[in-house]
């Protein structure tokens, strides 16, 4: 924050030249930050070790290795390689996968509706678990709940979540039958993976939704909400979750984008979940080179877009914030 | 200099009517831990983490390493022909699981602090340099941190991993370089408040060099702050650690690693329930004490609590 706070009513024409100034850097930003992770991809991937080695099986011969390489261009300077990919990334050709001999690119797509599914229904999940329960622990501090609520959510935070997930197999699957262990396609495929992502959240959004109503509860506004003889409903409802909603968000927000920065992977993982985490953990297992660049590329997109995202929705939610 | 002789006669004082008054600072943190029924279960946790992970080979019933493959996966509580206990159960290769979560202690302490001291180094410098110069050099540190935030990290970690081969080493460089931005940021706030102080500018006068500046005087006003970060970083290194073992990314046997044990166990979920269930649990109970440590830490080591406790002068090193 910080810098001139203009409110939006006195200077409307300075607040808009703010907010696209803003947005310029950050756009600046964020290219900065997809170039950035594209190139460190791809000096990791190419300078460490022999690609052309890592690609082809076990028993191929020094030859082979050399003329594959050769045909791949593995031998150019870096630089020349990195500017090849960059000019046909620019135009939407990521290269073939080489494990599936695919466009790389259209493999990732294929897998992005899996994972924004289960991502954006952890996410909505913890947020609805996670606002009652808050209300109720600050409503009143120290209470048997209050403490329930506040240990429950610290366990939810320390859970391993690859292991919750293991659990979770165990408990509905294994012994009751009553989910699948792993798969896609229906509700009942879908649970399990879920909540096994929403726990983290879920704990963090439940202690920041108690933390800052028990802040709001105290504040003179609330004394003047119930004088004027608002529902006790009303005033906690309207007028102090309301206050307290922009740490809420912003925290959900945050912990989507960390979910889809890669965090998906490891719960995919134990669910055999075909989003594009399990793609990506495929992709390193095979050595496919092209796969993990336009995997890595596709979530460093996304991760920019949803910081970008947040911003936005954190300067609409309240009115102080102006970007700059 | 009659204030500085005042609080020396002040502490001789003290002295006399009180032997124990160099430690009741501490005192008073033991205290307070006594009275906090949730961060005294947290400490004792990590304390007997720390001392597990020290006294791994004395304190371990079995070889962590080799097992009778004759009694694999037995349950916990088996005692095998010569009367010996295995608490815990047998894993898929008839070893302790007792044993080798004690040695998996080792290997995420040993990660942990690991990553805190590199990380924690470069994060801490880079922060102090870019608090105490400002100007260009706060821009380039700053732009870097800030674009390194967007970096999808854990995604990064594993193909840094994947390329560079997974090894205990491998891990702390990856992590290291995936956390050392938060001390950078932390440190930089604080140089940036402290920058503008009077008793820096009473040290620049009399001639003292940056380094002496950085060293003696801001410094030591990052401890406290620091050291919450680093207990909550803790926190945050033994779950990366663990999730990467448990990809097959990141401890690679014969060493043991509660990650690694998951993934192991993973394959015999439905008949030997024990080998999951236990290294998760220490994991959980691990990260747990941290975290309650690093809350309470933070509430005692609040600098405005701290001022009311110490009336200004007295300085504690």
């Amino acid at each position: 924050m910080g810098g001139a706070r203009i409110g939006p009513t006195q200077y409307p024409q300075k607040g808009v030249i703010t907010i696209s100034a803003y947005f310029v850097r950050r756009l600046f930003q964020s290219i900065l930050v997809i170039v950035g992770v594209s190139v460190v991809v791809f000096v990791i991937t190419r300078a460490i070790g022999d690609p052309a080695r890592m690609s082809l099986p076990l028993e191929a011969t020094d030859e082979e290795v050399e003329a594959y390489a050769q045909r791949m261009g593995f031998r150019d300077p870096l630089i020349v390689q990195f500017w090849d990919w960059a000019s046909k990334a620019l135009r939407g050709d990521f290269g073939d996968s080489l494990w599936q001999r695919q466009p790389a690119m259209g493999l990732v797509l294929e897998r992005l509706p899996a994972t924004l599914q289960l991502c954006s229904t952890a996410i909505v999940l913890a947020v609805a678990a996670s606002i009652p329960l808050g209300i109720l622990a600050a409503l009143r501090p120290g209470s048997w709940l209050d403490k329930l609520t506040t240990s429950i959510s610290l366990v939810g935070v320390c859970i391993p979540d690859f292991w919750l997930g293991l659990m979770l197999i165990l408990l509905f699957a294994v012994s009751i039958h009553l989910f699948f262990t792993s798969g896609y396609g229906t509700p009942r495929h879908l649970v399990l993976p879920a909540i096994t992502l929403a726990a983290r959240p879920w704990g963090r959004i439940t202690q920041i939704v108690r933390s800052s109503m028990m802040d709001e509860m105290h504040r003179t506004y609330m004394m003047t909400a119930r004088a004027k003889g608002l529902s006790e409903q009303k005033v906690i409802i309207s007028h102090a979750l309301k206050n307290a909603s922009i740490p809420i968000v912003t925290l959900a927000a945050w912990e989507l984008t960390r979910m889809l920065a890669g965090y998906t992977i490891v719960v995919e993982t134990v669910f055999a979940w075909p989003g594009f985490g399990l793609l990506a953990m495929q992709a390193i297992e095979e050595r496919d080179l092209t796969l993990i660049q336009a995997d890595v590329f596709l979530v460093a997109l996304i991760v920019v877009a949803m910081n970008i995202a947040i911003d936005f929705v954190y300067a609409s939610l309240d009115p102080r914030v102006r970007l700059n | 200099m009659a204030e500085g002789q005042l609080a020396l006669d002040d502490q001789a004082i003290a002295y006399v009517e009180d032997p124990l008054w160099r430690w009741r600072g501490l005192i008073r943190l033991g205290r307070d831990l006594l009275r906090d029924k949730v961060a005294l279960a947290g400490a004792a946790i990590v304390f007997t983490v720390v001392v597990s992970a020290l006294l791994a080979p004395v304190i371990s019933p079995h070889d962590p390493r080799s097992g009778y493959i004759g009694q694999r996966l037995k349950g916990p509580g088996f005692v095998d022909e010569e009367g010996r206990t295995y608490i815990l159960g047998t894993d898929q290769q008839g070893r302790d699981v007792l044993s080798r979560l004690i040695f998996g202690a080792r290997i995420s302490l040993m990660v942990g602090v690991g990553v805190i001291v590199v990380a924690g180094t470069v994060g801490t410098m880079a922060g102090l340099v870019s608090g105490y110069y400002g100007g260009r050099v706060d821009d380039i540190i700053m732009r870097i941190v800030d674009t390194q935030t967007a970096f999808p990290g854990l995604l990064l970690a594993l193909v840094i991993i994947t390329m560079i081969g997974p090894s205990a080493r491998n891990i702390i460089i990856v992590l290291s370089i995936n956390g050392w931005m938060v001390f950078a940021r932390i440190t930089r706030g604080i140089m940036l408040t402290i920058r503008e102080k009077d008793y820096i500018d009473a040290a620049r006068l009399v001639g003292a060099t940056d380094l002496r500046i950085i060293l003696l005087h801001a410094f030591p006003n990052l401890i406290s702050p620091t050291l919450t970060l680093v207990t909550l970083e803790l926190a945050r290194i033994i779950l990366a650690e663990a999730s990467l073992s448990f990809l097959g990314l990141g401890i690679q046997p014969p060493q043991s690693s509660w990650g690694l044990m998951i993934a192991d166990g993973r394959n015999y979920i439905t008949i030997a329930w024990w080998l999951v269930t236990f290294p998760g649990l220490a994991i959980a109970l691990t990260v747990f004490g941290v975290m309650t440590v690093a809350n309470w830490l933070r509430t005692v080591l609040d600098p405005e609590q701290r001022v009311r406790a110490a009336p200004a002068g007295t300085g504690s090193g």
